[in-house]
């Protein structure tokens, strides 16, 4: 049976399973195709999905119907994603300075041969502050106004993050290029 | 920092921003649970808690059975008669054991009251009591050097009865106090535990009742709908004290009605419409008020012609709950049948609704499948049973027991103008274990 999306968040709304889980079935590959970016292995990123849903079917009363639903999903996937970063804030600074003293240059029209998955890859190899600063910088679309406000670090601690990933992730796609 | 990495940013959104993954089909079932446990979650901790505390509440019971236990005597435990034995013989008690024994004592203060009640009747047997006891107890008590020995208030007599016991020639009184009390030493409070497992066919019927305003609504319900039989499923564990009890367990009952909805429509039938020629004369003037008045006929009234349509629309509505009864009754035992009577309320949660409401404004069904737009998602209702259990062997036992219960709340929320209660008269047929 086919439900409209009002339906769906009607039943959800309700604790109906069934609306759940059509919803489940519905964007589970795009909320975990978030997770992916923000944790370092699947099985991290399929428990935070699941938190995520768990969020979403709470909150769900809150969704105001005015913006998109899939894109209010997204939004508390992410704040659930950041909610498990903080819970592992010792990992968050990890420098790797030194090795951002060669400034590296790749031909963008290089990167296209690689996979999704090689490409997110190398965002999972990231330590766990460059991830999510570059996530919610570069993806996302947040400022770092925004981000120092979220990870309650100073802007230009974001910036610095978000620079050394840059970084470490061109690094990592010239060597995949070498290879 | 540098701009010139600004493409990074470009390439990973332009890869990952849409990024989907699949994963394993028992993710849901993890989430489901994890949906499951904060729905019910509360529940199971009180079911647990209350467990816990029945369980308890049975252990300390048990314990206080066995201390009664701990002091009959035959039983190889210390009686009375061994503590004033050895006593006699030894002089020599350690002070813990004594207190214990002296505990146990107090508690069959009453049974040796009475013992020595009858034993007065025999001037033979109290003479030796009293000889026997003087030099008893004047070495036991000594002994006792608690300065509150004397809450225990143990008379003479009441210590020296079970030696009469050591008596040859006499009846062992300790090993047979009912022969000499004339009751018996039962422990104050029989207890026991026992689960009912069973089916219950039931009969369901309803009432319905809203403002006049709805009277044929109500009246159109009740000429369409027609109760119906479901099996309702349970298993209630029963804890008795003596003759009274306490049932609580977990049941799944239907509730609901099987319907024939007519629907009578009217719609205008186009082909039957017609002309009514009735010719109205009007004299007309013209020019107006002078010149030769002619007369113009109008011969046509349109006049509709409604059809009505007959629809029917047949529905089962059905209601499935799942429900935590608590009884509260009386039983009496007779060989080896038993009778009970019972009543209390059972809590329903909804966990499936699917059915129509008819909606006689438009002449159509209105769908409530697992809605709570109008159905309260929980119940409360009154249960009363009255029925025989006979024991087919130590453990088990066949229950039947008619049972009435009854909607105490509304199936429908307060806003929904419509109050809909449902009455089901069942047969409760199962086994009894006794645990």
């Amino acid at each position: 049976m086919c439900y409209s999306e009002e339906q769906i968040i009607e039943g959800c709304i309700n604790n109906k399973r069934k609306a759940q889980k059509t919803l489940y079935s519905k964007y589970y590959r795009r909320m975990l195709g978030i997770c992916l970016r923000y944790c370092s292995s699947k099985d991290e990123a399929e428990d935070v999905m699941l938190d995520g849903f768990m969020n979403i079917f709470s909150k769900m009363k809150l969704y105001n119907k005015r913006g998109s639903f899939e894109g209010w999903m997204k939004r508390v996937i992410v704040n659930t994603a950041i909610d498990n970063f903080r819970k592992n804030k010792k990992h968050y600074y990890h420098s790797d300075i030194d090795d951002f003293e060669n400034e590296l240059v790749i031909e963008a029209n290089l990167l296209e041969s690689f996979s999704a998955k090689e490409i997110l890859n190398t965002v999972q190899q990231l330590s766990e502050g460059y991830r999510i600063v570059f996530n919610l910088f570069a993806i996302e679309g947040y400022s770092h106004q925004e981000i120092a406000d979220i990870l309650g670090i100073s802007i230009n601690t974001s910036k610095t993050q978000l620079f050394k990933a840059r970084k470490l992730l061109q690094k990592k796609l010239i060597e995949m290029n070498n290879e | 920092m540098s701009d010139n990495l600004k493409h990074i940013d470009e390439y990973y959104k332009k890869h990952l921003k849409n990024l989907e993954a699949d994963t394993s089909r028992d993710r849901w079932r993890k989430l489901s649970l994890m949906l499951f446990r904060k729905k019910y979650g509360l529940w199971i901790v009180l079911l647990l808690i209350t467990a816990s505390a029945a369980i308890i509440g049975i252990m300390s019971v048990t314990n206080e059975q066995n201390n009664d236990d701990y002091t009959r005597p035959g039983e190889n435990q210390i009686s009375n008669r061994d503590l004033i034995s050895d006593d006699s013989a030894t002089g020599s008690l350690a002070l813990q054991e004594t207190m214990s024994s002296l505990r146990n004592l107090k508690k069959y203060k009453n049974a040796t009251k009475t013992l020595s009640h009858k034993i007065s009747q025999n001037k033979k047997l109290e003479a030796e009591i009293t000889s026997n006891s003087d030099d008893f107890t004047t070495g036991y008590l000594s002994k006792l050097t608690f300065k509150n020995i004397s809450e225990f208030k143990i008379s003479e007599k009441e210590i020296v009865i079970p030696e009469i016991a050591g008596r040859p020639d006499s009846t062992d009184f300790a090993h047979t106090p009912d022969t000499l009390t004339g009751n018996s030493f039962k422990p104050s409070r029989a207890t026991s535990w026992s689960m009912d497992i069973y089916i219950a066919p039931s009969y369901v019927t309803k009432s319905l009742s809203a403002d006049p305003i709805y009277d044929d609504y109500i009246n159109f319900r009740k000429n369409s709908e027609v109760p119906i039989y479901t099996t309702g499923l349970g298993a209630e564990i029963k804890f008795s004290i003596n003759k009274w009890f306490i049932q609580s367990g977990i049941n799944y009952s239907v509730y609901g009605d099987n319907t024939k909805y007519n629907f009578i429509t009217k719609t205008i039938d186009s082909l039957n419409c017609y002309y009514n020629v009735d010719t109205t004369w009007v004299w007309i003037y013209d020019p107006p008020f002078s010149g030769e008045p002619y007369p113009i006929g109008f011969d046509s009234v349109w006049m509709p012609v409604y059809k009505e349509t007959e629809s029917s629309a047949s529905i089962q509505n059905r209601y499935i709950y799942i429900e935590i009864p608590v009884l509260f009754g009386f039983h009496t035992t007779k060989k080896k049948l038993n009778f009970e009577i019972g009543t209390g309320i059972s809590f329903g949660f909804l966990i499936s609704a699917k059915g129509n409401l008819p909606d006689l404004t438009n002449n159509s069904l209105v769908e409530i499948n697992n809605s709570t737009e109008f159905i309260r998602s929980t119940s409360i209702n009154y249960i009363l049973n009255a029925g025989i259990q006979y024991q087919i062997n130590k453990r088990i036992s066949i229950i039947v027991k008619p049972n009435y219960k009854r909607n105490l709340s509304f199936l429908f929320k307060d806003d929904y103008p419509i109050k809909q209660k449902y009455s089901t008269f069942g047969v409760i047929t199962g086994i009894n274990v006794k645990l």
